[in-house]
């Protein structure tokens, strides 16, 4: 039965062959010379997308690729140089463009390995500290003339320009290597991530301009709740680029801790809970947590809500810090997250995100009067990068 | 020239409108950014009733004294944003409100 409908089918192939070149034939006879050459051209078009259709599509991606990995150089080259524009002009330093490529361009901080994670917190904080003085020092010798305020700035410029650097690092790596190996594979797998790519390092782009002019970004809204609040009192410095005020409400004291501002920084809001919480232990009845948070698509920008943990980001070893110190002394620990993009956190202030603070800072007052009697103590973090914020 | 003919002419002319379009797709472009432009709000602490805007400048930053108010209070900053929505935002903005809760 199988071979007849082989023998069939081969049959009809045979004769749809010997029709088509019968017709070819007779338009050959009747001088048709253009639907002569129509079949042919067809009956090409149809055999060359079958046999090199995936080559063909592979070129056209990979022509694609390679304008916008080009686009994406531009992208690149343009941040590094408005960077170094403005760290000659601010801090007047010698070979800019050498050290910044030699050292803040290609700089490796290796996470210690969690094979035994007895006391990898303590390892993890102890790598970020080196980082960080690593970093400070480095500034300091590439813009010798600035002051505080614009070095902090100026490390935040430069993180920028290493993100963005890494991004186009690999955008390249993944089309080269479909190029190199040829493979159809590779290629897709690069022409789906160049996209996101691009697009995160477009943001970083506009992020490195809000670095440079010193304004208030997304992530500093946890910040501003916070200065708000400590408003027209005193605060004193409690822990590295951190301070803290002590602000009477109604019967309460509000412990505030925030970074130290306006410069780009986002302090130990770590050690700050812990100093505080050890200090008055006994009549500290609550932490709340005021931070920026990820939205996700179709929500609305600066929705705030509320919640229990920690809210901090960063890689954990600063929530696993406040979590120990409220699980240790049995604080309860309440968030208020004002919801915001990835793109939002980095650029400039957007108005939906500042328009929440009045808001936030109610409710938190009317939280405190709810919740709370009076003499108690309650701490308050704001956190986030104080970037424009005093 | 028959009906075949000019269909078959039709789609070598769609096929060559495609193959441009891809070749343009794929010219080179240069990357563009638009200057930033923020938006600066003073408010009283004292009297707290109104609010006076500015561009902003470098060195500006919220909660700084920028004044004095005509009520004898100090002007503070009180917001800085940036208000510019791209146009494909505000599409997506608009496309997205219809699946609001």
């Amino acid at each position: 039965m199988e071979t007849k409908i082989v023998g069939l089918c081969k049959r009809n192939i045979y004769k749809a062959g010997t029709l088509y070149c019968l017709q070819v034939k007779l338009m050959f006879e009747n001088g048709d010379i253009i639907g002569l050459l129509m079949q042919i051209l067809w009956v090409a078009f149809i055999f060359g997308f079958m046999f090199f259709g995936q080559r063909i599509q592979m070129t056209q991606i990979s022509a694609l690729l390679e304008r916008n990995l080009l686009f994406f150089k531009g992208i690149r080259n343009k941040s590094f140089e408005t960077a170094v524009r403005h760290i000659e002009k601010v801090g007047k330093g010698k070979n800019v463009k050498r050290k910044i490529k030699e050292f803040f361009l290609e700089y490796v901080t290796i996470i210690p390995t969690n094979l035994d994670p007895t006391d990898i917190v303590d390892k993890i904080e102890h790598i970020f500290d080196v980082r960080e003085y690593h970093w400070e020092e480095k500034v300091k010798d590439l813009a010798p003339k600035a002051n505080a305020v614009q070095r902090k700035n100026i490390e935040d410029v430069l993180q920028g320009v290493y993100v963005v650097n890494v991004y186009y690092k690999m955008a390249r790596h993944f089309f080269l290597l479909a190029k190199k190996t040829k493979s159809y594979m590779f290629m897709v797998q690069a022409q789906m991530l160049m996209p996101i790519l691009m697009g995160e390092a477009k943001t970083f782009q506009k992020a490195i301009d809000a670095f440079i002019c010193g304004s208030p970004i997304g992530d500093g809204i946890g910040a501003y709740v916070a200065a708000r609040m400590m408003e027209g009192h005193r605060a004193k410095k409690i822990a590295k680029e951190t301070v803290r005020a002590i602000v009477p409400f109604k019967g309460r004291t509000l412990h505030i801790v925030k970074a130290r501002g306006p410069h780009g920084t986002c302090g130990k809001p770590e050690v700050a809970i812990r100093k505080v919480v050890e200090k008055h232990q006994s009549s500290t009845c609550m932490i709340i947590m005021i931070d920026a948070g990820l939205m996700v698509e179709g929500d609305r920008r600066g929705e705030i809500v509320v919640g229990s943990g920690a809210a901090i980001g960063g890689f954990g070893n600063e929530r696993f810090r406040i979590e120990e110190t409220a699980t240790k002394y049995k604080i309860p620990l309440y968030c208020w997250i004002i919801k915001e993009s990835l793109k939002d956190a980095i650029t400039p202030m957007r108005k939906e995100i500042i328009d929440s603070t009045d808001l936030v800072i109610k409710e938190i007052e009317e939280f405190i009067l709810k919740e709370t009697k009076k003499g108690d103590q309650i701490l308050i973090a704001g956190i986030g990068n104080t970037m424009g914020v005093k | 020239m028959d009906l075949r003919t000019l269909i078959d002419l039709l789609l070598i002319i769609l096929f060559v409108v495609m193959l441009v379009r891809v070749v343009m797709k794929i010219k080179k472009r240069k990357p563009e950014q638009k200057p930033l432009t923020l938006m600066v709000i003073s408010q009283c602490k004292s009297c707290n009733d109104k609010e006076w805007t500015s561009i902003f400048k470098t060195g500006d930053y919220l909660l700084k004294p920028c004044g004095k108010c005509p009520c004898g209070g100090t002007l503070r900053i009180v917001k800085i944003y940036n208000e510019a929505e791209t146009k494909a935002e505000r599409k997506w903005r608009a496309y997205t409100k219809r699946f609001d809760v």
